[in-house]
């Protein structure tokens, strides 16, 4: 077969057990999720079929035990402990170690492998056993009554049916349990289940392995024929079963019927008379319910179209960088044309390059939009890890997330991971005390561990926070004069000593544990987040915990931004900062008191930009504003004019030297000229902590 | 056999600068550009003269007339950019140089080169790495890495707070007499 | 003249190595990744000559989609081959009365899978 298919089947078999993964850590939380539960069945079924196609017979193998036991758990038939989630989770591992080695070439994966088939045909003979028990205390005692979940039966929207089941006479003999099929059944909803005995005629051959019961079986469940179905899949066609839906509601909520129906069995008839009552109760129950019904329908057809039918293909990243990179050109192609027909003002031209402007600023934004994924995609990995780790260190942790839904370049992602499993490793190895600590210092016994994302500015923030011990300056200054990096007499910030965190051979660890402070350091973090052009940076308080703050460039490589001038530089300021537009005399700019402007009645403080950054030349007598968002505060820029909107295909500035990096890109505008980009929440930070300084300056003048 | 004896003859690219003629290795560079709009970039050091479109990579352009400490001049039409490829603390970097104009490409050999003297040379010894005379004029051979690895221009991104920047008061000095 | 094949498999590449093998028996093929997508291009517009499908499938199954296929008149007299991966008799008795032209258990080889084509599509 074809490598390439193989390759496509890794690939899907692995976001498969990602997925696999992702929700055995939710049904770790919430055990009875049946969702979760189908989920870990129906991957585990499809592993099964589709890994023997492509030449993956051992995790063929593998699954089919698990897949086993999971069908007994979407049966209701057990509930998962936290044995078999461990087990399970292992097993998730394993699946990965089998897609990359699935001839089980490496003697470890081989060790791993037997012992976990082991573990599983174990756990699968204790649960066959204990349903068998079950079973058998129920022998002769009419199965009714509500199961777990009827609950969840309450608020979805359910079909009742009727179900007819006859065993054959030698159901017994075969190995099968039919009171195993009646729980399972009842297991799926809310039921009644009558039984009849058809005694034999002639005793001298009755035979104590000889079937002669039916049964009758009302069941109200949100679930699909189908899975009824599937319940009697496993018996042979000897045996008399009829499913029929008999009503769109539930019809346990009509106590009138209800009662009928119970009479009609106790009444001894045989099937045929019985059924023929039936249909005329139920007749009954649908004209008094028809007027309902139809309200119930037509809910049904709508969520039923409101199922999304959504497909997704992949794409190889080079592909992607191709697409991009094409992209790119044309846009700047198409800048050109913009300046063109601006040029030559013949309004065909003007309507076909305005034409292609609006396609290709589509284009962009679902080129761009391809390339990113949302946080959220990697997050099962940490819940992973913290979960695994806080079990091995003896630690409570909570994970929690926020903003996940930050989209992120994929292939930024991919260059993510291995650093943030770092950082998160040492806020658990070093970071969270345990609980008796905990309690000692009078905190919360269960320690939290939050991911936290957001949009700033042209970058997206990633914050990992702890609530741990925090780091102590003192002794990560004595490892620093320990380890050279320092001098003894160096005077040092808190900032400038945390930093050494960063430096090559550094760890806080006091004890090398199995888990963090084993060679790599946090300067192999910084170097990672480096190589995508991001900055990590570090703040901690003793006893309240660390924040790691990493922040990357958001890596779209076009934005919209707003073509503005200052002399002849074009500056570029990203759309998405911009809030409106206005403007405002010279006089009214250098006259202004404390640096503050009044727009919608509202003093907004102003940055001069042409003071900011020293352009005098041809200053204008009328300025315009681009009032811009800073987190929750406006801002207004002053600049000299507007030109316009202007999709950016940013560039990076090469290596020059820019203060405070408030320029952070550049664009090449239509004429062939070079625009810069203004990155705002750097160009505000930067004159924040210039008033600072200045304000500081006055304060000591004053003093003096 | 005879020309293996020769010692092999290397092409530089000669500049000139003010009253001075200076050599870079050609395989340093990249492209010759005519002097075209360059765009400043705020905030940067003076002899940083901003960012050009070069087939739609943008780079760096500094003024090489500053970096050797001569007088700022109007650019004429024969000012062009040298574009140079180098090689920066192991990182390559591209960028443009502003030179007075381009003399010639000179086939030079080893053995033509002549040590530069200590004493007397006006410019740092360190990134001259000799001279070679070229009818009445002298010609210094640049390692051009070294030119722009010393103390400026390239800063390593870590090193931002020992930047010196100009001072305001300057700055206006210099775009006054610019304008 | 050109046959038509709807594949109909949630497992992508099980979808494509399928495809690949009808493409080379000169078969144009649609792809679909559950009952529900495949009931997409069952709407009359196309007329198949085969269709191959997965019996466990999300949304709506191969089970499920054979009696859409069998009661929709377009398509009631199609080979349908199932894919299956377990269960294959026990299913047998919840399809009765409907036609299953082949089962095939996954995993499958390709000269079997080949073989069971052509004497479908040959019959007709």
């Amino acid at each position: 077969m074809d490598e390439e298919y193989i390759q496509i089947f890794i690939d899907e078999a692995s976001d498969l057990i990602s997925s696999l993964e992702d929700a055995l850590l939710t049904l770790e939380k919430d055990k009875t999720n049946p969702e979760m539960i189908g989920q870990v069945f129906r991957v585990m079924h499809s592993l099964k079929g589709a890994a023997g196609m492509f030449g993956f017979e051992s995790i063929g193998d593998f699954t089919h035990g698990l897949e086993d036991i999971y069908d007994l758990v979407r049966n209701g038939k057990i509930s998962i402990n936290d044995e078999l989630m461990e087990i399970t989770l292992k097993s998730v591992d394993h699946l990965r170690d089998l897609l990359k080695d699935p001839e089980i070439k490496d003697k470890n994966i081989g060790k791993i492998h037997a012992g976990l088939i082991e573990k599983i045909n174990n756990l699968k003979d204790i649960i066959s056993g204990t349903i068998d028990s079950e079973a058998a205390k129920d022998i002769n005692k009419e199965v009714s009554g509500k199961s777990d979940n009827s609950d969840a039966i309450d608020k979805a929207e359910v079909v009742s049916y009727y179900i007819y089941f006859k065993p054959s006479r030698d159901i017994l003999k075969e190995g099968v349990n039919p009171l195993l099929i009646i729980s399972n059944l009842c297991d799926l909803g809310l039921s009644k289940v009558y039984k009849k005995i058809k005694w034999v005629d002639n005793l001298k051959s009755f035979d104590v392995s000889d079937s002669f019961i039916e049964w009758y079986i009302f069941l109200v469940t949100n679930k699909k024929e189908v899975e009824i179905k599937d319940i009697f899949l496993y018996i042979s066609s000897d045996n008399e079963v009829e499913i029929s839906g008999i009503s769109d509601t539930n019809i346990f909520l009509n106590e009138n019927k209800v009662r009928k129906l119970e009479t009609l069995f106790e009444n001894k008839g045989d099937k045929e008379i019985i059924a023929e009552e039936f249909t005329e109760i139920l007749k009954d129950y649908e004209n008094e319910e028809e007027s309902e019904e139809s309200e119930v329908v037509n809910e049904k057809n709508e969520t039923t179209v409101k199922k999304e039918i959504k497909s997704t293909i992949k794409v190889s990243s080079e592909k992607l960088d191709e697409l991009m990179n094409l992209v790119s050109e044309l846009v700047t192609a198409q800048a050109e044309l913009g300046v063109l027909s601006n040029l030559h003002n013949i309004q065909k031209l003007t309507t076909v390059a305005e034409n292609i402007e609006k396609i290709s600023r589509s284009l962009r934004d679902n080129a761009l939009n391809i390339c990113l994924v949302p946080m959220e995609e990697m997050m099962f990995q940490f819940k992973r890890l913290v979960r695994d780790l806080s079990n091995e260190l003896d630690k409570e942790i909570v994970f929690e997330t926020e903003g996940t839904d930050t989209e992120l370049d994929k292939r930024l992602i991919e260059n993510l991971k291995e650093p943030f499993m770092h950082i998160f490793r040492n806020a658990i190895d070093h970071g969270i005390e345990n609980r008796e600590e905990r309690i000692s210092k009078g905190k919360k016994p269960t320690g939290t561990i939050k991911l936290k994302s957001y949009y700033s500015g042209a970058d997206v923030h990633i914050q990992i926070i702890d609530d741990g011990k925090g780091m102590d300056p003192e002794k990560i200054r004595e490892k620093g004069i320990q380890k050279k990096l320092i001098k003894k007499e160096d005077e040092l910030s808190k900032k400038e000593i945390l930093e050494l965190i960063f430096q090559p051979g550094f760890s806080t660890a006091e004890v090398i544990t199995d888990v963090s402070g084993r060679g790599v350091g946090m300067d192999v973090v910084r170097r990672k987040i480096n190589e995508v052009n991001g900055v990590v940076e570090v703040e901690s308080e003793i006893n309240e915990g660390t924040t790691i703050t990493i922040k990357l460039p958001l890596s779209l490589s076009i934005i919209d931004a707003l073509l503005v001038k200052i002399d002849e530089t074009p500056f570029l300021i990203p759309l998405s900062f911009v809030d409106k537009c206005d403007e405002a005399t010279s006089d009214q700019i250098i006259n202004s008191v404390n640096n503050r402007i009044m727009i919608d009645g509202e003093l907004i403080p102003l940055i001069y930009l042409r003071r900011e950054f020293e352009i005098d030349k041809n200053c204008p007598d009328m300025h315009r504003l681009i009032i811009i968002k800073y987190n929750d505060i406006r801002i207004a820029l002053v600049v000299d004019s507007i030109v316009g909107e202007h999709q950016a295909v940013l560039k990076p500035l090469g290596d020059v030297e820019c203060n405070e990096e408030i320029i952070t890109s550049a664009c090449i505008l239509g004429d062939g000229s070079v625009a810069l980009v203004m990155d705002t929440n750097k160009l505000v930070e930067y004159y924040r902590k210039k008033k600072e300084e200045l304000v500081n300056c006055k304060c000591e003048r004053i003093n003096k | 056999m005879a020309a293996e004896v020769e010692s092999i003859k290397k092409s530089y690219l000669a500049f000139r600068l003010d009253e001075e003629i200076f050599a870079v290795g050609v395989a340093k560079v990249l492209e010759i550009l005519e002097m075209q709009p360059i765009t400043k970039v705020p905030k940067t050091p003076k002899y940083m003269r901003g960012v050009i479109n070069m087939r739609g990579d943008v780079i760096p352009v500094i003024d090489a007339r500053l970096k050797f400490n001569m007088s700022v001049t109007e650019d004429t039409i024969r000012t062009v950019i040298i574009v140079l490829e180098l090689e920066i603390r192991n990182k390559k970097v591209i960028l443009g140089a502003i030179a007075d104009s381009v003399k010639e490409v000179l086939e030079i050999s080893d053995d033509e080169i002549k040590d530069v003297p200590e004493i007397g040379s006006k410019y740092n010894t360190e990134f001259i790495t000799g001279m070679v005379k070229s009818g009445e004029y002298f010609i210094m051979l640049l390692d051009i890495d070294k030119v722009f690895s010393i103390e400026d221009i390239i800063s390593v991104k870590d090193d931002n707070e020992n930047v010196v920047y100009e001072t305001t008061d300057d700055d206006q000095s210099l775009s006054e007499s610019e304008s | 003249m050109n046959r038509n094949a709807l594949v109909v498999d949630d497992f992508k590449s099980i979808r494509l190595v399928v495809s690949n093998v009808l493409t080379k028996e000169g078969f144009i093929v649609t792809m679909a990744e559950d009952g529900l997508d495949a009931l997409r291009f069952l709407d009359g517009k196309i007329k198949y000559d085969l269709i191959i499908s997965d019996v466990d499938m999300p949304n709506i199954d191969g089970i499920s989609l054979l009696k859409e296929i069998r009661k929709n008149p377009y398509y009631k007299d199609v080979p349908v081959v199932l894919l299956t991966t377990n269960t294959l008799e026990r299913k047998q008795e919840e399809v009765q009365g409907l036609k299953i032209d082949a089962w095939i258990k996954k995993p499958f080889e390709f000269i079997k899978f080949k073989e069971i084509i052509k004497t479908l599509t040959q019959n007709k």
